[in-house]
Protein backbone atom coordinates (compact mmCIF):
# COMPACT_ATOMS: atom_id res chain seq x y z
CA UNK A 1 0.00 0.00 0.00
CA UNK A 2 2.81 2.62 0.80
CA UNK A 3 4.14 1.49 -2.46
CA UNK A 4 1.36 2.97 -4.26
CA UNK A 5 0.35 5.74 -2.12
CA UNK A 6 4.42 7.39 -2.92
CA UNK A 7 3.56 6.63 -6.44
CA UNK A 8 0.64 8.76 -6.24
CA UNK A 9 2.24 11.64 -4.23
CA UNK A 10 5.38 11.21 -6.48
CA UNK A 11 2.90 11.45 -10.00
CA UNK A 12 1.09 14.41 -8.49
CA UNK A 13 4.09 16.03 -7.59
CA UNK A 14 5.13 16.34 -11.18
CA UNK A 15 1.80 17.10 -12.84
CA UNK A 16 1.20 20.20 -10.55
CA UNK A 17 4.85 21.50 -11.65
CA UNK A 18 4.01 20.56 -15.46
CA UNK A 19 0.03 21.50 -15.23
CA UNK A 20 0.47 25.07 -13.37
CA UNK A 21 4.56 25.81 -14.09
CA UNK A 22 4.54 24.42 -17.33
CA UNK A 23 8.13 22.63 -16.05
CA UNK A 24 9.42 19.18 -15.62
CA UNK A 25 10.08 17.96 -12.16
CA UNK A 26 13.79 17.13 -12.84
CA UNK A 27 15.88 18.01 -9.51
CA UNK A 28 19.25 17.54 -10.70
CA UNK A 29 18.81 20.55 -13.28
CA UNK A 30 16.41 22.29 -10.73
CA UNK A 31 19.63 22.12 -7.92
CA UNK A 32 21.97 23.34 -10.39
CA UNK A 33 19.54 25.92 -11.83
CA UNK A 34 18.81 27.18 -8.73
CA UNK A 35 22.95 27.61 -8.06
CA UNK A 36 23.53 29.37 -10.84
CA UNK A 37 20.70 31.74 -10.55
CA UNK A 38 18.42 31.07 -7.22
CA UNK A 39 15.87 33.61 -8.03
CA UNK A 40 15.10 33.82 -11.59
CA UNK A 41 11.88 33.08 -12.85
CA UNK A 42 9.65 33.59 -10.06
CA UNK A 43 11.75 31.42 -7.98
CA UNK A 44 9.74 28.83 -8.48
CA UNK A 45 12.93 26.36 -8.36
CA UNK A 46 13.72 27.94 -4.69
CA UNK A 47 10.29 27.20 -3.73
CA UNK A 48 10.21 23.63 -5.14
CA UNK A 49 13.48 22.55 -3.32
CA UNK A 50 12.15 24.16 0.05
CA UNK A 51 8.79 22.63 -0.46
CA UNK A 52 10.94 18.96 -0.60
CA UNK A 53 13.18 19.77 2.33
CA UNK A 54 10.44 20.63 4.39
CA UNK A 55 8.31 17.82 3.32
CA UNK A 56 9.12 15.40 6.33
CA UNK A 57 7.81 17.95 8.86
CA UNK A 58 4.51 17.56 6.35
CA UNK A 59 5.00 13.31 6.63
CA UNK A 60 5.14 13.29 10.47
CA UNK A 61 2.21 15.54 11.30
CA UNK A 62 0.23 11.98 9.87
CA UNK A 63 3.15 9.42 11.37
CA UNK A 64 6.47 9.29 13.20
CA UNK A 65 9.31 9.80 10.37
CA UNK A 66 11.11 6.31 10.56
CA UNK A 67 14.41 6.57 11.73
CA UNK A 68 17.76 4.61 10.48
CA UNK A 69 21.48 4.51 9.50
CA UNK A 70 23.43 5.49 6.52
CA UNK A 71 26.08 3.23 6.58
CA UNK A 72 28.20 4.44 3.54
CA UNK A 73 31.58 5.65 5.03
CA UNK A 74 31.77 9.60 4.23
CA UNK A 75 34.46 9.32 1.81
CA UNK A 76 31.95 6.75 -0.75
CA UNK A 77 29.59 9.52 0.24
CA UNK A 78 31.51 12.06 -1.56
CA UNK A 79 32.56 10.27 -4.45
CA UNK A 80 29.22 8.85 -4.92
CA UNK A 81 27.77 12.31 -5.01
CA UNK A 82 30.37 13.55 -7.08
CA UNK A 83 29.80 10.91 -9.79
CA UNK A 84 25.62 11.50 -9.12
CA UNK A 85 26.49 15.12 -9.69
CA UNK A 86 28.43 14.80 -12.84
CA UNK A 87 26.31 12.25 -14.34
CA UNK A 88 23.09 13.61 -13.76
CA UNK A 89 24.32 16.94 -15.22
CA UNK A 90 26.12 15.55 -18.52
CA UNK A 91 22.80 13.32 -19.09
CA UNK A 92 20.86 16.54 -18.40
CA UNK A 93 18.67 14.52 -15.85
CA UNK A 94 18.55 12.22 -12.79
CA UNK A 95 15.77 9.63 -11.57
CA UNK A 96 12.76 11.99 -11.68
CA UNK A 97 13.96 13.97 -14.87
CA UNK A 98 14.76 11.41 -16.96
CA UNK A 99 13.55 7.97 -15.01
CA UNK A 100 10.19 9.10 -14.36
CA UNK A 101 8.93 11.98 -16.34
CA UNK A 102 10.98 11.40 -19.20
CA UNK A 103 10.07 7.44 -19.55
CA UNK A 104 6.47 8.46 -19.39
CA UNK A 105 6.62 10.74 -22.05
CA UNK A 106 8.27 8.38 -23.85
CA UNK A 107 11.55 10.58 -24.58
CA UNK A 108 14.24 7.68 -26.39
CA UNK A 109 16.68 9.62 -24.77
CA UNK A 110 15.74 9.33 -21.35
CA UNK A 111 14.37 5.58 -21.93
CA UNK A 112 18.22 4.73 -22.99
CA UNK A 113 19.39 6.95 -19.89
CA UNK A 114 17.33 5.03 -17.40
CA UNK A 115 18.37 1.29 -18.86
CA UNK A 116 21.72 2.44 -18.12
CA UNK A 117 21.41 3.93 -14.73
CA UNK A 118 19.66 0.92 -13.42
CA UNK A 119 21.77 -1.71 -14.84
CA UNK A 120 24.79 0.42 -14.25
CA UNK A 121 23.94 0.83 -10.71
CA UNK A 122 22.33 -2.80 -9.99
CA UNK A 123 26.16 -3.98 -11.65
CA UNK A 124 27.90 -1.28 -8.55
CA UNK A 125 25.84 -2.49 -5.89
CA UNK A 126 26.29 -6.32 -6.61
CA UNK A 127 29.85 -6.11 -7.57
CA UNK A 128 30.80 -4.23 -4.50
CA UNK A 129 28.64 -7.11 -2.60
CA UNK A 130 30.46 -9.51 -4.20
CA UNK A 131 34.29 -8.46 -3.23
CA UNK A 132 33.59 -7.34 0.41
CA UNK B 1 0.09 35.83 -10.55
CA UNK B 2 3.41 35.47 -9.74
CA UNK B 3 2.61 34.09 -5.92
CA UNK B 4 0.56 31.68 -7.27
CA UNK B 5 3.39 30.08 -9.53
CA UNK B 6 5.71 30.21 -6.19
CA UNK B 7 2.84 28.26 -3.96
CA UNK B 8 2.25 25.74 -7.38
CA UNK B 9 6.21 24.85 -6.76
CA UNK B 10 6.22 24.79 -3.15
CA UNK B 11 3.13 22.37 -3.34
CA UNK B 12 4.44 20.21 -5.99
CA UNK B 13 8.08 19.96 -4.04
CA UNK B 14 5.90 19.10 -0.72
CA UNK B 15 4.08 16.33 -2.34
CA UNK B 16 6.75 14.84 -4.52
CA UNK B 17 8.83 14.63 -0.94
CA UNK B 18 5.95 12.78 0.74
CA UNK B 19 5.34 10.28 -2.32
CA UNK B 20 9.36 9.49 -1.60
CA UNK B 21 8.34 9.61 1.77
CA UNK B 22 5.88 7.31 2.02
CA UNK B 23 7.23 4.77 -0.47
CA UNK B 24 10.65 4.55 1.35
CA UNK B 25 12.52 5.88 -1.76
CA UNK B 26 14.19 8.45 0.44
CA UNK B 27 15.85 5.85 3.11
CA UNK B 28 19.18 4.93 1.03
CA UNK B 29 19.04 1.72 2.66
CA UNK B 30 15.33 0.85 0.98
CA UNK B 31 17.28 2.01 -2.65
CA UNK B 32 20.49 -0.40 -1.69
CA UNK B 33 17.66 -3.47 -1.03
CA UNK B 34 16.06 -2.90 -4.11
CA UNK B 35 19.52 -2.97 -5.51
CA UNK B 36 20.39 -6.56 -3.83
CA UNK B 37 19.01 -8.88 -6.96
CA UNK B 38 20.56 -11.54 -5.70
CA UNK B 39 20.35 -11.45 -2.08
CA UNK B 40 17.63 -10.40 -0.03
CA UNK B 41 15.85 -8.36 -2.88
CA UNK B 42 13.08 -5.78 -2.09
CA UNK B 43 11.52 -4.99 -5.09
CA UNK B 44 8.49 -3.24 -3.80
CA UNK B 45 9.94 -0.33 -5.08
CA UNK B 46 9.44 -1.06 -8.72
CA UNK B 47 5.97 -0.80 -7.93
CA UNK B 48 6.47 2.91 -7.04
CA UNK B 49 8.36 3.17 -9.74
CA UNK B 50 6.14 1.97 -12.64
CA UNK B 51 3.17 3.51 -11.25
CA UNK B 52 4.68 7.04 -10.79
CA UNK B 53 5.52 6.67 -14.47
CA UNK B 54 1.72 5.72 -15.58
CA UNK B 55 0.14 8.60 -13.46
CA UNK B 56 2.84 11.03 -15.38
CA UNK B 57 2.22 9.33 -18.66
CA UNK B 58 -1.30 9.93 -18.09
CA UNK B 59 -1.03 13.97 -16.95
CA UNK B 60 1.37 14.57 -19.77
CA UNK B 61 -0.99 12.98 -22.31
CA UNK B 62 -3.64 15.46 -21.10
CA UNK B 63 -0.97 18.73 -21.65
CA UNK B 64 0.53 17.22 -25.02
CA UNK B 65 -1.26 19.19 -27.35
CA UNK B 66 -1.47 22.36 -25.38
CA UNK B 67 1.21 24.77 -25.24
CA UNK B 68 0.49 26.89 -22.35
CA UNK B 69 -0.12 25.81 -18.70
CA UNK B 70 -3.14 26.38 -16.55
CA UNK B 71 -1.37 29.57 -15.27
CA UNK B 72 -0.54 30.69 -18.97
CA UNK B 73 3.07 29.55 -18.51
CA UNK B 74 4.79 28.48 -21.45
CA UNK B 75 4.83 24.57 -20.94
CA UNK B 76 8.80 23.85 -21.16
CA UNK B 77 9.55 19.96 -22.28
CA UNK B 78 12.41 18.80 -23.61
CA UNK B 79 12.22 17.85 -27.48
CA UNK B 80 16.51 16.64 -28.11
CA UNK B 81 16.10 13.14 -29.66
CA UNK B 82 20.19 12.66 -30.19
CA UNK B 83 21.15 9.73 -28.18
CA UNK B 84 25.08 10.96 -27.62
CA UNK B 85 27.78 9.51 -25.96
CA UNK B 86 27.86 12.67 -23.13
CA UNK B 87 24.07 10.88 -22.33
CA UNK B 88 24.93 7.33 -21.94
CA UNK B 89 28.63 8.50 -20.89
CA UNK B 90 26.55 10.42 -17.44
CA UNK B 91 23.62 7.85 -16.99
CA UNK B 92 26.40 5.45 -16.27
CA UNK B 93 28.19 7.32 -14.04
CA UNK B 94 25.27 8.06 -12.47
CA UNK B 95 24.66 4.71 -11.89
CA UNK B 96 27.58 3.88 -10.41
CA UNK B 97 27.37 6.48 -8.04
CA UNK B 98 23.60 5.78 -7.53
CA UNK B 99 24.65 1.80 -6.54
CA UNK B 100 27.48 3.27 -4.62
CA UNK B 101 25.50 4.82 -1.39
CA UNK B 102 21.54 4.10 -2.59
CA UNK B 103 21.47 8.27 -2.80
CA UNK B 104 20.15 10.24 -5.62
CA UNK B 105 19.23 14.10 -5.44
CA UNK B 106 15.46 14.41 -4.44
CA UNK B 107 16.02 11.93 -1.62
CA UNK B 108 18.98 13.20 -0.71
CA UNK B 109 16.75 17.01 -0.68
CA UNK B 110 14.04 15.37 1.48
CA UNK B 111 16.81 13.73 3.66
CA UNK B 112 18.70 17.14 4.49
CA UNK B 113 16.19 17.77 7.54
CA UNK B 114 17.45 15.31 8.99
CA UNK B 115 20.89 16.99 9.33
CA UNK B 116 22.61 13.92 9.07
CA UNK B 117 26.38 13.93 8.46
CA UNK B 118 26.11 11.77 5.59
CA UNK B 119 23.45 12.94 3.41
CA UNK B 120 25.93 16.79 3.76
CA UNK B 121 29.24 14.14 2.70
CA UNK B 122 26.63 13.42 -0.66
CA UNK B 123 25.92 16.77 -1.30
CA UNK B 124 29.81 17.93 -1.09
CA UNK B 125 30.46 16.11 -3.78
CA UNK B 126 27.15 16.52 -5.72
CA UNK B 127 27.39 20.17 -6.11
CA UNK B 128 30.77 20.11 -7.59
CA UNK B 129 30.03 17.42 -9.83
CA UNK B 130 26.70 19.25 -11.41
CA UNK B 131 29.14 21.91 -12.70
CA UNK B 132 32.15 19.87 -14.08
CA UNK B 133 30.72 19.38 -17.37
CA UNK B 134 29.98 23.24 -18.27
CA UNK B 135 32.97 23.92 -16.61
CA UNK B 136 34.97 21.43 -18.60
CA UNK B 137 33.27 23.01 -21.71
CA UNK B 138 33.46 25.89 -21.43
CA UNK B 139 37.60 25.43 -22.12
Amino acid sequence: MEFILGAIGIGIGILTLIFFNGRILGISGIIRGFLQSPFQENGWRFFLIVGLVISPIFYSLSSPLPTFEIITSPAILVIAGFLVGVGASLSNGCTSGHSVCGVSRLSPRSIVATLIMMATAFMTFNLIKFLF
Amino acid sequence: MNHLLKLTALLSGIVFGFGLLVSGFYNPNNVLAFFDIFGDWKAGLMITFVLSILISAAGFRFIKNRSLSFTSQPINLPDTKQLDRKLILGAALFGIGWGLAGICPGPGLVLIGSLKAEVFYFFAGFIPGIFIPSFLNRK
